[in-house]
């Protein structure tokens, strides 16, 4: 278990020091760099700012410097934002209403698809089981954002039902997060289901059945408890989806979370804005991984770690 | 004739020869089946494989022959003609347009004397603009903010969306089938060191990294476009379209790298495997002739995944600003652009949407079927 964590971690860290490092290098093989496209800054001012930023040095220098900040947990100061923010008080303000959001998201996939996943199961090969076989192939083949668009096109411009700019009010959370929540809660259900028809055929179930329980307590204590296994490994992909979800989603509905700055900063070529909230994300997505691994082999005591 | 039971005496008188009638019932009736031919049968009992096959056929059809039949072109811009709703044709149009005016004129009666000028300059040119040709075809899905006609614009982006798909998952497939092979084919810590690789790819959060490349190889790819006109014409292609590529490339075939290498490594120790070396065959007369042609199912059926999940990492690139750009016209690019206007002109962001979801839907419909015919043991 121990051996299993450090290479885990390890592997984790390397993965994180690749990205930091391609994330680095890209960056600055741009040619140009950030101050060319202003052409009303003259040569003096754009030699001030080079060297107010480091970007006079050396790269390798610079790569150091960078890295030394980073462990520090400096991501430095974003260039486009004119006041001087830095990138660590930005990501500070965004990211919380992208949490919020992305969490929100996780929830209603997990409830949702696993409420279908079981309904499927239980009637299996009867008329609701088709049903959810059938709109979550549809809700899986969909790309997130198109379906974000379609119902922004349905419950914002035909019906009115909903407004679909900014979150002011609770209300506007239905959208985004439906939008966000509904390719991995199709997913999950079908993850669900076919667990779920593996387990309910097996010998435990049929010995808790003659056993006389209530069909919800065989339900949920015997067949749920192996049936939720392969859910708990897909809630890292399910995280690195919200996460890039985020992206669209947040720009199809004017939501001022952390991926539509991101968005917004590649086109104002903010280059320590792009790669603080890079590698920020990047981190967040392998740390999850890497929870998540670990949560698996606690809830499944068959799974040896190596 | 006394008779040892311990020697085969056959007596021919018991035997006559089989006429021609009896000979052609003993031949197999079947006819054995090719690969090909059996998984095509299959394909062809699964009719949402059949569905998928057609719709991506006049999806196809739509995209590539589409532009010759509309008389518009995609980059075309026809002035006082921005925002005309689906079916209108120009000269409709026009009508409306001139009766604009009068009614603006009695309305506005104590308007500025500029803006009723204004309209009925925009009058005479809306006149002058529709040839006759163009008068009568109408605007099937209407036009853009820039009078750019919305069908053709449609078109093109159904083209550089099948395109993206179909060059991405080939180059994919080059890259990922061998990489992968060599690494299953040579074994041993070679391939311990290859499939490393593989696993930091694969965990590297792939859209950040997208993004990221699509940013750094737009501009040394222009610059490249630029300089030579004929690396433009050559392939046709723009920039953005060719640094999407770049980054397929780059990094996603790793995943059919792990599915060919799986593959390799079962059939390599094969004794057809074995009959090629012994009969001389070179290490890559073996991958590239026995390992990679037998295990061209699951190749394809990866391959057919792939192109949808390329159309779709396109579509999202352009929606978000990067990728193509105009005016040249992409699904995701066309959704974009529709998004200011989400209010007033919902159907142009219905139209690129639907048609993305289509594209999507079709290739996974035919990708499936395809799995079940040709590698019968992935199914689920």
């Amino acid at each position: 278990m121990a051996g299993f964590l450090v290479k885990r971690v390890l592997s984790s860290i390397a993965t994180l020091f690749v990205i930091i490092t391609a994330t680095f290098f890209l960056m600055h093989a741009v040619p140009g760099g950030p101050f060319a496209t202003n052409e009303k800054l003259g040569q003096g001012i754009i030699k001030a700012m080079e060297v107010k930023y480091g970007l006079n040095k050396p790269i390798i220098q610079q790569y150091g410097i960078y890295l030394g900040n980073l462990v520090r947990g400096d991501l430095g100061m974003s260039i486009a934002s004119k006041e001087g923010k830095t990138v660590n008080y930005i990501i500070s303000q965004k990211f919380p209403v992208s949490a919020r959001l992305g969490g929100l998201a996780v929830l209603l996939a997990l409830i949702l698809g696993l409420f279908m996943g079981c309904y499927a199961a239980l009637r299996h090969e009867k008329f609701a089981d088709r049903l959810v076989m059938f709109i979550s192939t549809l809700g899986i083949a969909v790309p997130g954002f198109i379906m974000g668009m379609l119902l922004l096109l349905l419950f914002g411009v035909a019906l009115r039902w909903l407004k679909f700019i900014g979150l002011n009010s609770p209300s506007d959370y239905i959208l985004p997060t439906f939008t966000l929540a509904f390719y991995p809660a199709c997913f999950i259900a079908r993850l669900i289901r076919s667990a779920l028809l593996d387990v309910l055929g097996q010998d435990y179930i049929r010995t808790a059945r003659a056993k006389g329980l209530p069909a919800y307590s065989i339900l949920i204590k015997h067949a749920m408890r192996n049936a939720i296994l392969p859910v708990v490994t897909y809630l890292g992909p399910l995280l690195a989806y919200v996460l890039v979800g985020s992206f669209v989603v947040e720009r199809i509905f004017s939501i001022p979370g952390l991926g539509l700055f991101f968005v917004q900063s590649i086109t104002s070529r903010d280059y320590p804005l792009i790669m603080g909230t890079t590698i920020f994300l990047a981190a967040l997505v392998i740390f999850m991984n890497l929870v998540v691994d670990i949560i698996y082999g606690f809830i499944d005591p068959r799974i040896k770690l190596r | 004739m006394a008779r040892n039971p311990f020697t085969l005496h056959i007596d021919p008188s018991m035997f006559e020869p089989a006429n021609p009638e009896e000979k052609k019932g003993l031949i197999i009736q079947r006819h054995s089946l090719s690969f090909w031919k059996d998984a095509w049968r299959r394909l062809k009992k699964n009719p949402t494989a059949m569905v998928g096959l057609a719709l991506i056929i006049i999806l196809l059809l739509f995209a590539f022959a589409g532009p010759f039949i509309v008389p518009y072109k995609y980059d075309e811009q026809i002035r006082g003609f921005e925002n005309l709703s689906p079916m209108q044709t120009p000269r409709e149009r026009a009508d409306i347009k001139e009766a604009i005016p009068k009614v603006k004129n009695r309305s506005d009666e104590f308007a500025y004397d500029f803006k009723t000028s204004k309209s009925t300059e925009t009058t005479e040119q809306v006149t002058e603009t529709p040839e006759n040709k163009e008068a009568d075809f109408p605007h099937v899905l209407g036009t853009d903010s820039l009078g750019r006609d919305n069908l053709v614009r449609l078109m093109y982006g159904s083209r550089i969306s099948l395109t993206v798909g179909i060059v991405a998952s080939i180059i994919i497939l080059i890259i990922g089938s061998t990489y992968g092979a060599f690494s299953g084919f040579i074994g041993g810590r070679t391939d311990n060191v290859m499939m490393r690789i593989v696993e930091l790819l694969y965990a590297i959060p792939d859209i950040l990294i997208v993004i990221l490349l699509s940013i750094v190889l737009k501009e040394p790819m222009s610059q490249l476009f630029a300089r030579s006109a004929v690396m433009s014409r050559i392939t046709g292609i723009g920039p953005g379209l060719l640094s999407m590529f770049i980054t397929f490339a780059l990094l996603y075939w790793v995943g059919m790298a792990r599915i060919v290498r799986g593959q390799v490594l079962q059939l390599k120790e094969q004794e057809f495997i074995l009959a090629a070396q012994a009969l001389g065959a070179n290490n890559n007369r073996v991958i590239f002739r026995h390992l990679i042609p037998n295990c061209v199912g699951p190749i394809i059926v990866t391959t057919m995944f792939q192109i949808p999940s390329a159309i779709f990492v396109e579509s999202f690139l352009s929606f978000i600003g990067l990728g193509i750009s105009a005016p040249m016209a992409s699904l995701g690019s066309l959704a974009n652009d529709a998004m200011g206007g989400v209010q007033t002109y919902p159907y142009m962001l219905a139209e690129p949407a639907i048609m993305i979801a289509l594209i999507i839907l079709a290739f996974n419909m035919l990708g499936d079927g395809l799995r079940d015919a040709l590698d019968p043991r992935m199914k689920k």
